[in-house]
């Protein structure tokens, strides 16, 4: 069971997060990303919005896949820039695991 | 005497028809019938050549019958029609058979058996043609005056159109306020505004019109006749308020009596004697005779002005058309629907609407502050069994409902648990303001819809999220709002008219495109919420568009109606009554004709169902049009 934290989007400004909730789910990001890799990048997008930080943490190796090729942020029709939602989650979790 | 100088006309349509039956092999088929003086096949017979042509032949061959085969009498007929009057030709003599859609189009695999058809068709509609008879339309007075019933928007819309066209319009509201359903929306969308104050602009320019005679606290118990002149029966029940008296207030505010006040869904609490809310129409409170104990405090207020042994009031009004503005009720939830009176802070959509009028400041339900607010959208619609239909409404005016929670108590979260996110059309941006506000999105599939459950001082709302891959959320709110959906409104007054339901139980046009707010009963239209699920965008249109269909009678002084109804022969008539029973429109009566009962039609109300002629043990009745005569030899033709 999971539960919501609908305030884990502001905690992610500092980080250059902004625009997750732009997100509406559509799906174009994970079907144009060349890493055809379990949904990504909707499935972290959508674990901001609900604020399921443990999921991102539990995998965070996941964001280092990604080859920063733009596909994504060119496609998504929201403007939630997927791509920069990616390089904004490294840097939470570089922070996280400094502070460890 | 049989029409013996017939023209014929087998259309190509382009290729749609010839592609497939051979038009020349159909023209040659019947050229030689008996009684055709000329047969022709035609490109495009609805182009102006196509009509000339069959005008010139009627005036050179001096033609009694045109048979034109080509596509669907709902498309061509009136237009083939016209021609052969242009030309002289009375238009009934004038029969358009189908050979497309009835035979290219659906034989394009078989082109001979397709000819073959076609040519039968043809032949049959030569047949019936030689039978026809010279017809008129019927016309009908229309004196200027329109019953509107309902002043919800649509009524008040429809009638406004209508009285400033100088036709008379009576608009009768069964409650004692005009308004309806708009009057209780806090900001409705698109414009933002309250809905009391876009009633209030509507009302102020009723106020300007003297051609609107308002009925509120009234219902219709009868209506009989048909178009041009029916017969309206309203009984008004007593407001208990006579006449205006300055000191309404103070009457109120004496009245001991306080009980839930219906308009804010109980929310808030009103006395006896009231007015549902601030500036509501009439300027007259009503006095509610269910609580009131007629203790007499406003009486000594008021005077004269309060009347509270006031009776009943019959009224009768007769009128040429009837624009029906009923609305619609908002889906009920069932005991326990997602926690509905189970829980306390489980609410529908328009409580919530009044909710967010009512609280200043801080949105509170139950003493309790509002922070976080799960919408459950579909309530009542979209469903396998029961309400098939989407309720086009509730998608906007939820994400519009809490955007305004947003904009008037600042930061709240809203959760929107919907199944298919319908914001259509330029709604879209409601949609895409909510996710920039920070509401959050869940779909859930009706197989598995959201469980409601109570932890603490809170309410849990499971939901199994398609969009996070099928995971169970759980959502902790201080409020579950039910986006529940809109369901025809139940009136005996439908059934005085025989006005048909669509599937779904809504009031039903004849054709949603062709003939969008006319009813199968001539003169009966409608407006608004009652046809189906409509915002008020879409009410106040279709009921302009009822108005000015309306209006189309009424400005031109008379209606013209098809002439095919049936006619009795006197002759074989034996008056032994049973089409009396069988018509369901009391359109045929016995009447005493030279010394004999024989059956009567009132012409003006036959809607040409022929069920009379079914039953007639005589023959003895006929539809004209479609005589017994015509259509045997039509069978005939066929069977050769
Ligand atoms: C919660 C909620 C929020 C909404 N928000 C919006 C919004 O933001 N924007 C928007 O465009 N639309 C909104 N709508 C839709 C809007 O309310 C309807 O489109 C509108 O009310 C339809 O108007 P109407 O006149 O057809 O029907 P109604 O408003 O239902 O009015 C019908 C009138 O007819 C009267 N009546 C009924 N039967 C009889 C009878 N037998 N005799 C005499 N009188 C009768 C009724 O008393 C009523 O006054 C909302 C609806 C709901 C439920
Ligand atoms: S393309 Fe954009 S809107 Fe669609 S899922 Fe990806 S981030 Fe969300
Ligand atoms: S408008 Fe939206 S909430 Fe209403 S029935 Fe249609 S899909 Fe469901």
């Amino acid at each position: 069971m999971t539960v919501i934290y609908p305030d884990f989007v502001k905690e992610l400004y500092e980080f250059g997060v902004e625009t997750a909730l732009e997100c509406f789910n559509c799906g174009n990001c994970t079907a144009i990303c060349p890493l055809e890799y379990d949904l990504f990048p909707r499935r972290v997008i959508r674990y901001i919005q609900l604020g399921l930080k443990d999921r991102i943490l539990e995998n965070p190796d996941e964001l280092w896949r990604c080859l920063h090729c733009g596909l994504c942020t060119q496609t998504c029709p929201r403007q939630a820039n997927p791509g920069e939602l990616i390089l904004g989650l490294r840097r939470y979790v570089v922070a996280k695991w400094r502070g460890k | 005497m049989v029409n013996d100088r017939i023209g014929v006309y087998v259309c190509h349509c382009g290729g749609n028809i010839s592609d497939v039956v051979d038009v020349y092999k159909v023209v040659d088929a019947v050229k030689d019938e008996p009684n055709v003086v000329i047969a022709r096949e035609m490109m495009f017979t609805c182009s102006d050549p196509g009509q000339k042509q069959i005008e010139d032949d009627i005036k050179e061959f001096n033609l009694n019958g045109v048979v034109v085969a080509s596509c669907s009498p709902h498309l061509h007929e009136t237009t083939f029609r016209r021609a052969a009057a242009r030309a002289g030709l009375n238009p009934y003599l004038l029969e358009h058979v189908n050979i497309r859609e009835h035979v290219s189009w659906a034989h394009k695999h078989d082109k001979e058996g397709a000819t073959e058809k076609a040519i039968k068709i043809v032949k049959s509609g030569i047949a019936k043609v030689r039978e026809a008879r010279a017809l008129e339309t019927i016309k009908v007075e229309m004196p200027p005056k329109v019953l509107i019933v309902g002043a919800g928007i649509a009524g008040i819309r429809a009638a406004l159109d209508l009285s400033k066209l100088g036709i008379h319009v009576y608009l009768v509201e069964k409650s004692p306020f005009v308004g309806g359903r708009v009057a209780q929306s806090y900001n409705a969308y698109p414009s933002g505004k309250f809905g009391m104050e876009l009633i209030e602009e509507l009302i102020n320019e009723v106020k300007q019109q003297k051609n609107i005679t308002l009925i509120t606290n009234a219902e219709v118990t009868s209506i009989k006749g048909v178009i041009g002149n029916f017969s309206v029966e309203i009984i008004k029940d007593p407001r208990y308020v006579v006449a205006d008296c300055p000191r309404f207030k103070e009457a109120i505010d004496k009245c001991p009596i306080e009980v839930p006040n219906e308009f804010d869904y109980g929310l808030t609490n009103r006395k006896a004697i009231y007015y549902p809310y601030p500036n509501a129409y009439p300027e007259l409170p009503v006095i509610d005779m269910e609580s009131c104990n007629r203790c007499g405090e406003c009486v000594k207020i008021c005077g004269d002005a309060i009347n509270l042994d006031q009776q009943p009031e019959k009224m009768r009004i007769d009128v040429s058309a009837i624009i029906f503005a009923t609305g619609f009720d908002p889906y009920q939830p069932n005991e326990g629907e997602f926690g509905f009176n189970v829980f306390e802070s489980v609410i529908t959509l328009p409580q919530f609407e009044r909710l967010l009028a009512l609280c200043d400041k801080k949105l509170v339900y139950k003493e309790r502050e509002i922070k976080d607010i799960a919408f459950i959208y579909c309530v009542g619609s979209r469903q396998r069994e029961g309400n098939e239909y989407c309720s086009r409404y509730c998608c906007v005016a939820t994400i519009n409902s809490a955007l305004a929670a947003i904009e008037k108590f600042g930061e709240i979260n809203t959760y929107h648990i919907y199944r298919d996110m319908r914001t259509y059309g330029k709604y879209e941006r409601y949609y895409e303001e909510a996710s920039k506000k920070g509401a959050r999105f869940f779909r859930y599939s009706l197989d598995e819809p959201p469980e409601i459950t109570q932890k603490g001082e809170k309410l849990i709302v499971k939901v199994k999220d398609k969009l996070t891959f099928n995971e169970e959320i759980e959502l902790p709110v201080d409020l579950v709002v039910l986006s529940v959906g809109m369901v025809p409104r139940k009136s005996e007054i439908f059934s005085m008219l025989k006005v048909p339901f669509s599937r779904d139980g809504f009031l039903q046009e004849v054709h949603p495109k062709l003939r969008p707010v006319e009813t199968a009963i001539g003169g009966v239209l409608i407006g608004g919420a009652c046809q189906a699920p409509k915002d008020s965008v879409e009410a106040t249109a279709s009921a302009s568009a009822a108005a000015a269909k309306a209006a189309t009678y009424l400005l031109k002084g008379y209606a013209e109606l098809e002439p095919f109804i049936v006619e009795v022969n006197l002759e074989k008539c034996t008056g032994c009554g049973d089409c009396v029973k069988e018509c369901p429109y009391d359109s045929i009566q016995l009447k005493n004709i030279n010394g004999e009962e024989k059956a009567f039609v009132i012409e003006a109300a036959c809607r040409g169902c022929a069920a009379c002629a079914a039953v007639c043990p005589e023959e003895a009745i006929n539809l004209r049009g479609y005589t017994y005569d015509q259509l045997r030899a039509q069978i005939d033709a066929m069977l050769m």
